[in-house]
């Protein structure tokens, strides 16, 4: 009697065990493979719509709670490099390029948790505003465990190897941005090197 | 049928209906938990002027460090709700609000607000509303939900005067 108890309670732990984690898993890969594809950004043109799925809606609930639409602000997040590995705080890498066609525009890093990253100088993002440029007008920010000169956003301790993931918005977009999400001008994201 | 074949049958389908009932339950939980949170601080229908966002910050994933934000929760069951903000000059700034499913159901931003003031009140559709003078009604899509504010803070020697703006947000009841 016992063990057919025991093992009906398995079954039940086993059954919402599967249920649950397939859902958070299917529902977390919104953000980091879903919608539109972008080089190593991704986003998804119905996030904070009412034509959003079920997915969509889960997921932005997850990882992007409170997120606009898309005429207002365009989020892009980025998991991996331009080789597609994950990134990392133990590597350096070097985001170039020029300036989004949107009124402003941010890079922010958060941790796997979708929390910033604690860091003393408070180095979260690099924006519009703030960036520093070459004369050409392009820019380069470096991101990492390790602190680099000029444009430098923190993320997390080198030693500690911790995944990491960045988030571009554009603010008030131009049209042409939202015409064509998979092929605006976006800054690329190349690993420098890795401790 | 074969007991092993009835239990893995029966696990399957017992593990997709968990799973499209974790889905659909998500974001309306996510949205609740969140929610609760922001009326803990002023209750419901009040403001609340959240710390700039850092390393320590819980309240909502992804917070913006470049951002002021304000809000409140709001709940439209007994009365409407009057939410007034000045927009701060020569920076992005917006007022959205946010339904209890997570859709993004009204914003406006600086550019759009040209008089510098936002008036609006929600509503649950249907409500006869009285109106304040130069006041807009929005429809709100679900009795409880989210309004925020967003302050662009491009330059902190602005902070101040942008502080002292997102100070004059307000949500109230509209009796």
């Amino acid at each position: 009697m016992l063990r057919r108890i025991l093992a009906r309670a398995a079954f039940v732990v086993v059954v919402l065990l599967l249920g649950v984690g397939s859902a958070l898993w299917m529902t977390r890969q919104q953000l980091a493979r879903g919608g539109v594809e972008n080089g190593s950004w991704h986003t998804n043109e119905h996030i904070g719509s009412s034509a959003a799925g079920a997915y969509l809606r889960a997921g932005v609930a997850l990882g992007g709670l409170l997120a606009l639409n898309k005429s207002e602000t365009v989020y892009f997040t980025a998991f991996a490099d331009t080789e597609g590995a994950p990134l990392l705080s133990s590597c350096v890498y070097r985001v170039a390029g020029r300036d989004p066609a949107t009124r402003w525009w941010s890079i922010t890093a958060y941790a796997a948790d979708n929390y910033l990253i604690p860091e003393a100088e408070g180095r979260y993002s690099v924006d519009k505003a703030r960036v520093a440029r070459g004369p050409d007008g392009s820019f380069a920010i470096h991101v990492g465990g390790e602190q680099q000169p000029g444009n430098w956003i923190s993320a997390g301790v080198p030693s500690r190897k911790e995944p990491f993931s960045l988030t571009l918005r554009l603010y008030n977009p131009d049209p042409a941005v939202l015409a064509d999400l998979a092929r605006v001008s976006l800054p690329r994201i190349v690993k420098e090197r890795c401790t | 049928m074969r007991p092993w074949l009835r239990w893995t049958l029966l696990g399957i389908a017992g593990a997709a209906l968990v799973h499209v009932a974790t889905v659909r339950l998500l974001p309306r939980i996510v949205m609740g938990i969140a929610t609760a949170g922001m009326a803990r601080v002023a209750g419901f229908n009040a403001a609340v002027y959240p710390p700039r966002a850092d390393a320590t910050s819980r309240a909502i994933v992804r917070p913006s460090p470049d951002l002021l934000y304000a809000g409140c929760a709001f709940d439209v069951r007994q009365h409407p709700l009057h939410i007034r903000a000045e927009v701060p000059r020569d920076t992005y700034w917006s007022l959205s609000m946010f339904a209890a499913n997570t859709d993004n159901f009204f914003v406006v931003n600086d550019r759009q607000a040209a008089s510098g003031v936002v008036d609006v009140v929600l509503a649950r559709p249907g409500s006869a509303v009285e109106l304040p003078d130069g006041a807009r009604l929005i429809e709100a899509p679900t009795w409880c939900g989210i309004v925020l504010t967003r302050t662009l803070v491009a330059s902190e020697q602005r902070l101040g005067e942008l502080e002292q703006a997102r100070r004059r947000f307000s949500c109230e009841p509209l009796s």
